[in-house]
């Protein structure tokens, strides 16, 4: 009996043991690493995956990019980044995100350097270097110098503890990769719809010359002046290039439409765009902007130059604030495609017929300002079913006319007319408004820097570059410790509780402002005693808290 | 004497009269026929080829056993034992050779049943008794299927159902009567004299044999782990939709939770013992040996359900970690005639505890309210308020904020609750079940249709179970189990389902359904519901499932049994979806141009799954003396394989039927692999047990598993080999401790101990192929504009190291049965520690990725549980009571230092329990002198407001306070560690009940019973966000719930629970933060089941002659005592545990939840 029951355990065990290899599987839904990167069409895939995940779009993505930081807009809440209460956070997306970028391009850097097929996938490595030169940058421009990882990594590796690199190092090293990808990537005329181009990667180079340039000049903190005729090279190199023009399809009103009325592709501005079509890739900006995320303050509103080429306080244009409407006449027409004129009818997301816009009503929702947001609202009902559809220009041609402009001036310590002609007049041109020139400058008793940068201001206007601008021109010290004003309530129309504009009525939010919210007269959306900037801390965001417990190495940028 | 012969025919071999039974079940499954009995199989005589040389003749009597159906009985001292027998033929008929080697002996025999060959001495009286005798209960009720068998022998008959039996049985023999939930009976037959046997009832379970595992049975009295032990009958006359629901409260240790009232999708959650890891594992079911889903079987077809607590677990390995239930499905019965089994039940299902907003007048007083507290100017006039409180029919100016251009009504309609109506639940279930001598047959098919309390749309689930269950032998010695099951589930249901119910709440109260022309009304941007439900496209899940079992079991040797099973589910799945286009009417019945589903869509997803499991295994038992040994050995593999499709289309031409055919070509898309996956995996294991008894004292027993798992790199794929032990030591068996105290005070006293560590590998947040570097090719991204392109990415980061996580259990209770078996007691205490967890370990962002999770952490459960119960009787009436304790708590003892933790729910943090909520300690500013002192230490800081007469968001009396814990001069959340602080969001508690409790009794007089279980927890903690709903105004375009009204500071209600009103982003944003304020402890008692019945015996209407007939009136969830419900808004069990992969923040389940119901239900079981 014994050899029995011996006989049916190894029966058992027998069966048991007869496939060992059934625990080697392979994967069926994702392909492993050691047979990918064999093709063309694999470093395509993979220089892909940047242009979904890393372009950045201040609407959507809302992380430290939005003209709310600034002194142009608010939002529904205070913002601790513009008002300087901001608090090192423990863990920040600024700082993970970019790093997880530059891990893939890493990788298809390495896989496309070492590849048999380089020769043939010189776009998508050139696009490798671009993204990877494009998320350091991002860190760099809130953080300062940081680690520089060029390696794909494991958790043993030690370089996952390095400390972080000077700021002129990182520099090199963005600028290194941007020479590569300028090198390898196509020009225009030959690179596939919508990818990024020489030209597209020389415009960017121009803006991280002009963001550096200038911050070393007002920092004092290095050599500008290499940087700044780098940004005035490419910028020039991009202008001549003629790849690009400003969008002018919508006649006096192509200004607006620019952002909601054209895919990127067929922009003749767009330079870098992040793509939304319905059924594809959407989100929901389109209602997001429209529901007052973006409020434009009096700050923003008094930037608007009057149509003789003055500012208001210098114009005899200018017509004050009585009446509801009264500041937006004989303005930059850029104002009120920017800022809706108050109780004119307009179709936008969530309303299918013309209604008449004022603040609180409708899809004004939030209104704190007493300005309403115009730019970048759709026209259409249900824009994208659900989504927007309307592509973010992340770097268009206007951009690079602007930065040509002052890089030439801080560069030189001044402009010719000549170029004003190639950069800030064709802007001007486009809105019909006067010419800046060095005989106006003088004439007008105006400052050419200060037009200069209100030019930039006015035309980027809530496209998330303000707060970046008042930092690198070291303005921010003066600028965002004053106080946030909206429309002027004393003595206007805005004091009656019912006003009347185009045979409607509509309710005064602001009739019985107490006058502790006001100050010469205008509404206070955050009084100055509430907002600080301390010069040696507040130009750099902290590196989150983490991090610094996690890696001894990693200093804390100053005063946090 | 006599020998009484009697005629012998020709018997079939084992294998016809499978098939036989087998074209017999066919005959009553096809044409229904009731009254078949099957019986009469022809007795010709046996043919026998007999080489016997000098053989003993009790080894004769061995030998005919093995060549026949045939046993001897005998009594052993009047068999001689020099008697030797030489006999040499060939198909000798057995009569022939009986006479030979018996007759000629001088022995007489006679063949009882045609199946006992009874041998005696002439000496001896040799009679054969027509017995007749009848079963009732301790109260005097007749008993049916009662199995009395001949010890000894096979034979045997049952009771019918006036108790009756009648049998043949040599004189002299031992009856044993026994059935399942009765205590057996053993009775010496002496006399040609009816029988009069009262059965008592099987109050302890101490004879109930109970499954612990591949083929192990034990009787419940020697099990020496923490096992429990459920009967089918138990599950059966509940109102309820399925096994989970009725588990509740049944199982001390076993926590059963529901999210959710919607047909088909209740998502249950079921825990043993708390859990065994932060990556969520779950008990392993297996059904009848192979892995199954508790939630999809039918109650009714539950034989048993064991529940493996402690180390007792550990011989299932891989995925036994956090306990195994067993699942006994029902099988016929030998030797019976068909028993056919109709149940039906009807529930009437009324929706429960249902959010509501406030009526008109309330939202508009409760926003002027806030208007005043913000210094704004009063939203809503007097005038208005005038009207809403007269019911003005008429149509205004808007006055609401935002919606000044739409207009303005003065009625209230409950929007949220219009969407629900009572609904009904028809239950159907029939089975067949009986078995011939050989073999036995069961089937049974039910049928539920569970319709949704949403009162649009169509919203319905339907169950349907077959199963088929074939149990023969083979041979004597060969058994056969063969049994399929088909479970569909079908639920349909509207596609914009959870969006309506949100919108219920999110619709104004004053707007109305329809404007006058009678077409739904769309008021600015908030969909109407109604128009969702019944006009936005439907979506039909089905879930179809056949699972087959065949098992065979060979006793070569007596006391061996070699056991091969296969079992092989495959399993389909399809989830198609609708979004139809449709238009909302403005006020003047123009087209609202927000057309809804524009352009129409649908999506069909579908996977097909194969899983094999083949698994063999040697059982060995032996009793030597008073040694009792048990061996088992074995092996199983198993493998998963599924290939699953997505498929999206758009702009179809017709709006009505969405074949992917009618879609725009252009729009067709193909989903993701991130979201169907199709990735194998396989598991191949070794077990083994060993069990030593001594006595019936003494009990040791242990087992060792090693597991394979395809999750894991080639190096790391085998487990160690886990071993456990249990012991058990029954006091009440030593003759000291019977000589202190009588047995019938004192029945069993037992203590038992375990020790084992299990591996685990079935970890949600493990991928199935984390050991390579894949790349992920997923999403899509118009690049050019206008296609497609796909994106690669690499997969997190490879991890080569990891391995099995490790968990240990400890156990030590005892078991005490007293006063004649009237009182059970028994108590455990445990310890669960998961010693190597995967958990995250984090590395500076810089490494790109996050590392992969890796065995370092460690999770610690422990606790008791108590379970008492009491049966007895007062006169006539049983009875009895039962009650459940446990106690546990668990406590994440190592992340690696990692504390990732939100304000809010947080899933695992170092040494605080799981699914913990982290939050300021908040309370309201009452007086001026209190926001002084406050404020002039953190105004300005932190999360605080600076403080400001009005506007800007200034603190002010009646707004929250927070507690400075870290004490750092400011508010935060995390405090700045490199500096020490650790913030002031502290622990607030736990969303898992520490204690869980439960309370079951009945009683029976006569035809007559009742019963009851009542279910609560101790203190759980619920948080229900701070957006729209959770906190009155998040939200000003969305009305608060009523609860909130009335309930907030002002001054003239300066005792308020809550806050003051606001539509000021700062005050809210300070006053809504997540604090203690807005915890809510829902602790809860609750009448989970009454029922009421009454059994008639041997009903007989007209010619139908029925077994037996109860009838029931049965409540399910019908009262409860509960807190924090928000004035029976909120059903205290309606927790969200968020899966482990998904942001625990999002508190949007308390908003879209579909309800929970009330059922009561009636419902009649016939027996035929």
């Amino acid at each position: 009996m014994k050899i029995r029951i011996s006989i049916f355990i190894s029966i058992v065990f027998l069966f048991a043991t007869g496939c060992k290899k059934q625990l080697d599987l392979t994967p069926q839904s994702e392909i492993s690493d050691l047979t990918f990167w064999q093709t063309s069409s694999d470093f395509e895939l993979a220089a892909n995956w940047f242009y979904l995940n890393t372009l950045d779009d201040p609407h959507y993505s809302g992380t430290n990019n939005s003209d709310n930081m600034s002194d142009l807009a608010f939002g529904t809440d205070i913002d601790p980044v513009s008002s300087g209460t901001y608090v090192a956070p423990e863990q920040d997306n600024n700082w993970d995100n970019p790093y997880s970028a530059i891990r893939n391009a890493n990788k298809l850097i390495e896989k496309g350097q070492g590849s048999s097929i380089k020769s043939s996938i010189l776009p998508y490595l050139g696009e490798g270097y671009f993204f990877r030169a494009y998320n350091y940058f991002t860190l760099f421009k809130l953080f300062g110098g940081v680690p520089i990882i060029n390696q794909v990594l494991l958790p043993t590796d030690s370089m996952v503890f390095d400390a972080r690199a000077p700021r002129d190092v990182v520099m090199d090293s963005i600028l290194s990769d941007l020479n590569i990808a300028i090198a390898y990537l196509p020009a225009k005329s030959d690179a596939g719809t919508g990818r990024i181009c020489q030209e597209a990667a020389e415009a960017f180079k121009a803006r991280v010359c002009l963001f550096e340039g200038t911050w070393r000049k007002f920092h004092a903190s290095g050599d500008g002046d290499t940087l700044l005729d780098q940004a005035i090279a490419e910028a020039k190199h991009v202008i001549d290039s003629k790849s690009y023009a400003l969008y002018q399809g919508k006649g006096a009103s192509s200004y607006r439409y620019l952002f909601i009325d054209q895919t990127s592709e067929n922009n003749p501005e767009s330079i870098i765009a992040k793509k939304y079509r319905t059924n594809i890739n959407v989100n929901g900006w389109a209602y997001g902007v429209s529901w007052g995320n973006l409020n434009p303050t009096k700050q923003a509103a008094d930037m608007y130059l009057c149509t003789d080429g003055l500012p208001i306080d210098k114009s005899p244009l200018f017509r004050g604030y009585d009446s509801c409407r009264s500041e937006f006449y004989n303005r930059d027409p850029r104002m009120t495609q920017s800022l809706i004129l108050p109780a004119i009818s307009i179709i936008r997301p969530q309303y299918d017929t013309y209604r008449p816009q004022w603040p609180g009503v409708d899809n004004n929702r939030n209104e704190n300002s007493g300005y309403m947001l115009y730019k970048f609202i759709s026209e259409e009902p249900t824009p994208g079913n659900g989504g927007g559809e309307f592509d973010w220009n992340d770097l268009r041609y206007a951009e690079v006319l602007l930065t040509y402009a002052e890089a030439q001036y801080e560069r030189n310590g001044g402009i010719s007319d000549a170029d004003l002609d190639l950069s800030i007049n064709v802007l001007r041109d486009r809105v019909n408004m006067p010419h800046l020139t060095n005989a106006f400058v003088t004439a007008g008793g105006l400052d050419m820097r200060t037009e200069i940068r209100r030019e930039r201001s006015v035309e980027l206007a809530f496209e998330g570059f303000r707060w970046d601008d008042l930092r690198r021109w070291k303005t921010a010290e003066t600028t965002l410790p004053q106080s946030l004003l909206s429309i002027d309530v004393v003595g206007t129309q805005w004091a009656n509780p019912v006003i009347t504009l185009d045979g409607n009525s509509y309710n005064s939010f602001f009739y019985n402002t107490p006058s502790s919210q006001l100050q010469n007269g205008f509404k206070v959306l955050q009084p100055g005693t509430q907002r600080t900037f301390d010069p040696n801390k507040n130009y750099l965001l902290p590196i989150p808290t983490k991090q610094v417990a996690l890696n001894p190495k990693l200093t804390q940028n100053p005063g946090w | 004497m006599e020998k009484i012969l009697f005629p012998f025919r020709t018997c079939r071999i084992p294998l016809q009269k499978m098939l036989l039974i087998m074209k017999l079940t066919i005959v009553l499954l096809l044409a229904g026929c009731l009254q078949v009995s099957a019986k009469a199989y022809s007795q010709n005589d046996v043919k026998l080829s007999l080489d016997l040389t000098n053989a003993k003749l009790k080894k004769a009597f061995e030998i005919i056993e093995r060549n026949s159906h045939y046993r001897f009985l005998y009594n052993s001292a009047t068999i001689p034992e020099n008697l030797r027998i030489d006999l040499h033929e060939k198909d000798i008929l057995l009569s022939d050779a009986l006479d030979k080697i018996i007759k000629n002996n001088g022995l007489i025999y006679k063949i009882i049943n045609n199946k006992v060959i009874a041998v005696t001495s002439a000496g001896e009286m040799m009679q054969t008794i027509h017995l007749k005798g009848d079963v009732v209960d301790s109260t005097g009720n007749p008993l049916q299927g009662i199995t009395i068998t001949v010890q000894g022998l096979k034979s045997g008959t049952s009771t019918d159902a006036h108790g009756h039996f009648e049998i043949e049985v040599p004189d002299n023999a031992v009856l044993e009567i026994s059935s399942v939930g009765y205590q057996s009976q053993l009775v010496r037959v002496t006399r040609d004299m009816p029988l009069h046997i009262v059965l008592r009832e099987a109050t302890s379970g101490l004879d109930q044999v109970v499954v612990v595992g591949y083929g192990t049975k034990l009787k419940e009295a020697d099990l020496t782990g923490a096992v429990a032990k459920i009967d089918g009958e138990k599950l059966e006359s509940r109102p309820v939709t399925g096994t989970l629901d009725a588990l509740q409260g049944l199982v001390p240790g076993v926590a059963i939770t529901r999210q959710s009232g919607q047909p088909g999708a209740q998502n249950y959650q079921l825990s043993i013992r708390g859990t065994s890891s932060i990556n969520g594992n779950v008990p392993l079911v297996l059904i009848d040996g192979i892995p199954g889903d508790l939630s999809l079987i039918n109650p009714q077809d539950i034989q048993d359900l064991t529940v493996l607590k402690d180390a007792t677990a550990a011989i299932y390995g891989a995925r036994a970690a956090d306990g195994v239930i067993l699942v006994t499905t029902k099988r016929g019965k030998r030797s019976s005639r068909p028993n056919v089994a109709y149940n039906f039940n009807l529930a009437v299902k009324t929706p429960g505890m249902m959010k509501k907003a406030t009526p008109t007048d309330h939202f508009v007083k409760m926003f002027n309210e806030a208007n005043k507290n913000d210094g704004d100017p009063q939203t809503f006039s007097d005038s208005t308020l005038a009207k809403i409180a007269s019911h003005d029919p008429g149509v205004g100016q808007g006055e609401n904020w935002s919606l000044q251009s739409y207009p303005m009504f003065y009625q209230s309609r409950n929007w949220y609750g219009d969407l629900f109506k009572t609904a009904l639940r028809p239950t159907h279930n029939v089975s067949i079940s009986g078995g011939g001598e050989n073999s036995t047959y069961v089937m049974s098919f039910g049928d539920t249709r569970d319709n949704g309390n949403i009162a649009f749309g169509d919203n319905a689930s339907v169950r349907d179970n077959l199963r088929i269950d074939m149990q023969t032998n083979l041979l004597k010695n060969l058994k056969l189990d063969v049994s399929t099951a088909y479970d569909y589930l079908n639920i349909r249901q509207p596609s914009e389902l959870n969006d309506a119910i949100d919108n219920g709440l999110k619709v104004f109260s004053y707007v109305p359904l329809k404007n006058p022309e009678g077409n739904y009304y769309g008021y600015q941007g908030y969909e109407n519901p109604v128009q969702e439900l019944t006009m936005g496209g439907n979506e039909t899940i089905t879930d179809s499932r056949w699972s087959n079992n065949v098992k065979l079991d060979w006793e070569p040797i007596k006391g061996l049994v070699w056991t091969g099973q296969i079992g092989i589910n495959l399993e389909r799945y399809d989830d198609n979806a609708y979004d139809a286009t449709n238009e909302e009417h403005n006020w003047d019945n123009s087209i609202n141009s927000l057309i809804r589903n524009n352009p129409n869509s649908a999506t069909y997803r579908n996977w097909s799954s194969v899983y094999k499991n083949f698994s063999t295994y040697v059982n060995y038992g032996r009793l030597i003396g008073r040694h009792d040994i048990k061996l088992m050995a074995g092996a199983s593999r198993e493998k998963f394989t599924k290939e699953a499709e997505y498929m999206a289309g758009a702009a179809f031409t017709s709006n009505d039927i969405f074949p992917l055919y009618l879609s725009d070509p252009s729009n067709l898309r193909a989903g993701d692999p991130v979201n169907w996956d199709d990735d194998p995996w396989a598991l191949e294991s070794y077990f083994g047990r060993a069990s030593y008894s001594y006595a019936g004292k003494y009990y040791l027993e242990g087992t060792l598993r090693k597991d394979g798992s395809s999750k894991f790199s080639p190096e790391k794929r085998w487990s160690e080999i886990y071993p456990s032990i249990s012991a058990a030591w029954k006091i009440s068996g030593e003759p000291f401790f019977r000589d202190l105290v009588p047995s019938n005070l004192v029945t069993l006293f037992k203590t038992r101990a375990s020790w084992g560590k299990t591996g685990n590998q079935d970890i949600p947040t493990l991928g199935l192929f984390d050991y390579i570097q894949l790349i992920n090719i997923s999403g899509q991204y118009p690049i050019d504009g206008s296609t497609v392109s796909k994106m690669a990415s690499l997969s997190g980061i490879a991890s080569p190291d990891r391995t099995w996580e490790t968990i240990e259990t400890k156990d030590l209770g005892f078991d005490l049965v007293l006063l004649q078996s009237k009182l059970s007691l028994s108590f455990d205490v445990y310890r669960k520690n998961n010693n190597n967890m995967l958990v995250s370990v984090t590395y500076p962002s810089t490494l790109g990725a996050s590392a992969p999770t890796s065995n370092a952490g460690s999770l610690l459960d422990k606790g008791w549980e108590f379970n008492g119960s009491w049966n007895s009787k007062i006169g006539a009436v049983r009875f009895n009571v039962g009650i459940i304790l446990n106690y546990n708590t668990d406590i994440v003892t190592n992340l690696q230092g990692q504390d990732v933790y939100n304000l809010g729910l947080t899933q695992a943090r170092q040494g605080y329990p799981l699914d913990s909520y982290f939050g300021y300690k908040g309370s309201v500013i009452r007086s001026q002198a209190q926001l002084d002192a406050y404020a002039s230490k953190y105004a300005g800081k932190g999360i605080v407001p600076a403080t400001q007469p009005n506007g800007y968001g200034g603190l002010g009396v009646g707004d929250v306070m927070y507690q400075d814990v870290d004490g750092d001069g400011q508010i935060t959340t995390y405090g700045d560690k490199t500096k020490g602080h650790n913030g002031d969001a502290v622990f607030l508690g736990s969303q898992i009940p520490k204690l869980t409790y439960s309370l079951t009794g009945g009683l029976k007089y006569k035809g007559f019973d009742f019963s009851f279980i009542l279910q609560g927890t101790g203190n759980k903690y619920v948080w229900r966000g701070n957006g729209n709903f959770g906190v009155p105004l998040g939200e000003f375009w969305f009305q608060p719930l009523d609860y909130f009204y009335g309930k907030t500071y002002n001054p003239t209600n300066t005792n308020a629970e809550y806050p003051r009103l606001s539509n000021n982003g700062t005050i809210k944003g300070n006053n809504y933060q997540f604090s203690s304020l807005w915890l809510e402890n829902t602790r809860y008692l609750r009448v989970k089941n009454l029922t009421v019945g009454y059994t008639f015996n041997g009903l007989q209407i007209s010619k139908l002659k029925l077994r037996g007939v109860r009838v029931y009136v049965s409540g399910q969830d019908i009262f409860e005592l509960a807190k924090g419900t928000w004035g029976h808004m909120y059903d205290p069990e309606e927790t969200y545990v968020p899966p482990i992969t998904a942001d625990p923040t999002n508190t949007a389940y308390y908003e879209n939840n579909y309800p929970m119901y009330r059922a009561f239900s009636f419902g009649v079981n016939v027996n035929f």
